[in-house]
């Protein structure tokens, strides 16, 4: 009888659906078959990305120079905190140019301008703080339910990103690659469901025709939450043949770039690992009613809080693996949820910035061992 | 047909998830509550002493018994069981199979997370009670979950499925004589350790079920009924479990979930912490359900079928970064650790909780088989 209340409820939804089809797009794959996943390449000479859980050691050599790495995570609006510590940080007069820079969804936003150094900050604040003031138009729920790609259109993030890499960032991308310092996104291959890690310099120093739309579209797909954001299309050659991948949010499989564990046991060296995780790994006690929408609305931000908390541990254990330093900024619990209402949120993103660049400003870590 | 209306049941629950997240508000609640007070959540007690429970993400403040009696061995053995819902039946098949084989130790702290929590205290009591084992996991499979459904969980009811079929298990599991027995080995320095999470505080708690067992407490076997239950009840598959508590002399409860929601596997409150003597231990992981990738392309892209994916791949990736934080724990603590888990090759059921009795017997028998050939790895 339930069952097949829903299968009424469906074929009720689905017949809306088919009377406005308006605005749905479809995607057509010609997906990597299974067995090939492993070949899937680019006409690039050099290597431009990894599987995540596979970086090459060569990535590890910053740990033994005196090298600043610094590591952007996911979280969304929340990245705003981020964006706001970074040049608060700039404020500080201490922010050093890093070495090696990785970010994972809005981290991968952040990224390509944080390793430009602080002559984007204005860039950074102008693009990652004003979130807010677009709202983000989409086919909404019902069309989701039946069968558009996504719940929001990602024409505003894609917009974002075109300012972010253009192609005056792109060259001063692929030159500070040619210096050996580093660039890295993540992603997650969800036909592979494996984690992939794009060397963003490498591909802007590449000779492929289209590396700029490659890097914007690799960034495209580390943000893009799955159900909410369309997911992205990345094509790729075997045997000169063409296929797609299908690429979401990096955060699905890691909310940090994890780096290679090359250095166990090789002592103390003078590198620093600076995390900045844009969200609260602390608890917010609250009280929870009894009833299944208020369960799950709490239980699925706890259960995605306590798998960042992991993730913060695991790269917490590989700065100490590697005998660096490390240090840890995150939005101090307390801090209020974003607001429901689109009116409130602009309010609300000045407010994390600004908190962002207060903690930054003074230098403000949540732990560092 | 089965394979499709799960996956719709799939994709409600994820809207209703998006749902919940969009902070689109139920319209009726079930139970009345009379939550502890968030500033009181840090002395809300069951009883004053013994001390029973303990905050899952921090080391014990003080009067920790946990950690009392292990410095009696030389290579202490410990079991942690892992989350996993029906996936469960490949650790239950896992012991009875070590049990065949011959080696399986007795082990000293046995820990369990969820469908861990169920296993967890047979597993503890030794091989004597893989009859009951198997006999628990029979009947889980022969029964199947009802409820007031989907839409009523739309609606605002606590929950989807019926916990009927887990509540009768798990009395079965834990009755007076297994009570007494647990005491008694708690008396003898062993531990058996569960977790649940206190979704007001949204924390972990970790749970001395011998402490409780061994206390004067009148309801102590109801309380560890309940307790297993909480570890087990998935959030918006099964009702949350209310845990009545004290604070100065007033009666709250607490609202408790699936422990696997903070952590799919636990060793020790706190983690593997400096408290735990360095020794030449070993730490067995029984982790139930898949560490490793599986291939699966999505043909016709929409948020459901991106969903339905993706979801299940978060969960697979957090219950891996749980087992890496503590790999690097308990080698940090000079531990050997062994780790067993569904390999990738082993079919994927059509959906975790409407799995059909062949595949989990399935699954139960390739876990016998693995047990009884004694196949661990060292890393996922």
């Amino acid at each position: 009888m339930i069952t097949s209340a829903k299968a009424a409820l469906r074929a009720a939804l689905l017949g809306l659906a088919l009377a406005s089809t308006a605005g749905c797009t479809s995607m057509v794959r010609d997906p990597v078959p299974l067995a090939m996943i492993d070949k899937a390449s680019f006409q690039s000479a050099t290597p431009i990305r990894y599987w995540g859980d596979q970086l090459p050691a060569a990535y590890a050599s910053a740990y033994r120079s005196n090298s600043h790495i610094l590591s952007l995570s996911g979280g969304g609006l929340n990245g705003a905190y981020g964006a706001g510590y970074l040049t608060g940080w700039t404020a500080r007069g201490t922010r050093p140019s890093f070495d090696l820079v990785t970010g994972i969804s809005v981290g991968a936003m952040i990224a390509p301008l944080a390793f430009l150094g602080s002559r984007y900050d204005g860039r950074l604040q102008a693009i990652l703080a004003n979130v807010g003031s677009e709202s983000l138009g989409g086919p909404g729920l019902l069309a989701m339910l039946f069968g558009a790609p996504a719940l929001a259109d990602n024409a505003v993030v894609k917009r974002m990103i075109a300012e972010i890499i253009d192609e005056e960032t792109l060259a001063a991308i692929a030159s500070e690659h040619r210096k050996g310092r580093r660039l890295l996104v993540g992603t997650t291959n969800l036909d592979a469901e494996r984690p992939v890690v794009w060397d963003i310099g490498a591909i802007a120093n590449s000779t492929l025709p289209n590396r700029l739309e490659l890097v914007r579209q690799v960034i495209l797909a580390s943000a893009a939450l799955p159900g909410f954001f369309p997911p992205v299309l990345i094509e790729v050659t075997i045997d000169g043949k063409r296929y797609d991948e299908l690429h979401v949010d990096g955060g699905i499989t890691q909310q940090f770039v994890m780096l290679p564990g090359d250095g166990q046991g090789r002592g103390r060296s003078k590198s620093t690992l600076y995390a900045i995780y844009n969200g609260t790994t602390q608890p917010t006690p609250q009280i929870v009613k009894a009833s299944g929408l208020s369960i799950l609305g709490r239980a699925v931000p706890t259960l995605l809080k306590y798998r960042d908390r992991g993730d913060v541990r695991e790269l917490e254990n590989t700065a100490r693996a590697n005998g660096i330093s490390y240090h840890l900024a995150a939005i101090p619990g307390g801090f209020p949820e974003p607001p429901t209402r689109n009116a409130q949120l602009q309010a609300w993103l000045n407010a994390l910035y600004a908190l962002g660049f207060k903690n930054g400003s003074v230098g403000n870590w949540q732990s560092s061992r | 047909m089965n394979s499709l209306l799960s996956k719709v049941a799939v994709g409600l629950r994820l809207l209703t998830i998006t749902l919940a997240l969009a902070a689109v508000a139920g319209c009726s609640t079930f139970g009345i509550r009379h939550p502890v007070p968030a500033a009181a959540a840090e002395t809300a007690a069951l009883i004053p002493t013994p001390v029973i429970r303990y905050w899952g993400d921090e080391l014990p403040k003080a009067n920790s018994e946990i950690f009392a009696g292990l410095g009696k061995t030389a290579n202490p053995k410990f079991l942690a069981l892992s989350g996993g819902g029906m996936n469960g039946a490949y650790g239950a098949g896992f012991l009875i199979g070590w049990t065949a084989r011959g080696d399986r130790p007795k082990f000293d702290i046995v820990t369990g997370i969820s469908i861990g929590a169920v296993i967890a205290p047979m597993a503890f009591l030794g091989p004597r009670y893989d009859k009951r084992l198997e006999t628990v996991f029979a009947n889980l499979v022969d029964q199947r979950a009802k409820g007031p459904g989907v839409i009523a969980a739309l609606l605002g009811a606590p929950a989807i499925a019926d916990n009927t079929p887990l509540r009768a298990a798990i009395a079965q599991v834990i009755d007076q004589q297994a009570l007494d027995e647990i005491a008694a080995e708690h008396r003898a320095g062993r531990r058996l350790l569960i977790g649940t999470t206190n979704l007001d505080a949204e924390r972990p708690v970790v749970w001395d079920i011998g402490a409780i067992a061994n206390s004067n407490i009148a309801n102590r076997l109801e309380l560890v009924r309940t307790i297993i239950l909480a570890s087990a009840s998935v959030p918006g598959i099964f009702t949350p479990v209310l845990i009545r508590v004290n604070v100065d002399g007033r009666a709250y409860d607490e609202l408790h979930v699936d422990g696997g929601v903070t952590q799919q596997v636990v060793l020790l409150p706190g983690g593997v912490s400096a408290d735990l003597p360095k020794s030449r231990g070993t730490l067995y992981v029984i982790y139930n359900g898949t560490i490793e990738p599986q291939r699966d392309a999505i043909q016709q892209v929409s948020s459901v079928s991106v969903l339905e994916r993706a979801v299940p791949s978060l969960l697979k990736y957090r219950g891996r970064g749980d087992i890496l934080v503590l790999e690097a724990a308990a080698r940090a603590r000079g531990l050997k650790y062994l780790l067993t888990a569904i390999s990738a090759d082993f079919p994927q059921p059509d959906s975790l909780f409407l799995a059909s009795p062949a595949w989990l017997n399935e699954l139960f028998a390739f876990g016998y088989k693995n047990g009884r050939a004694g196949i661990w790895q060292t890393h996922p």
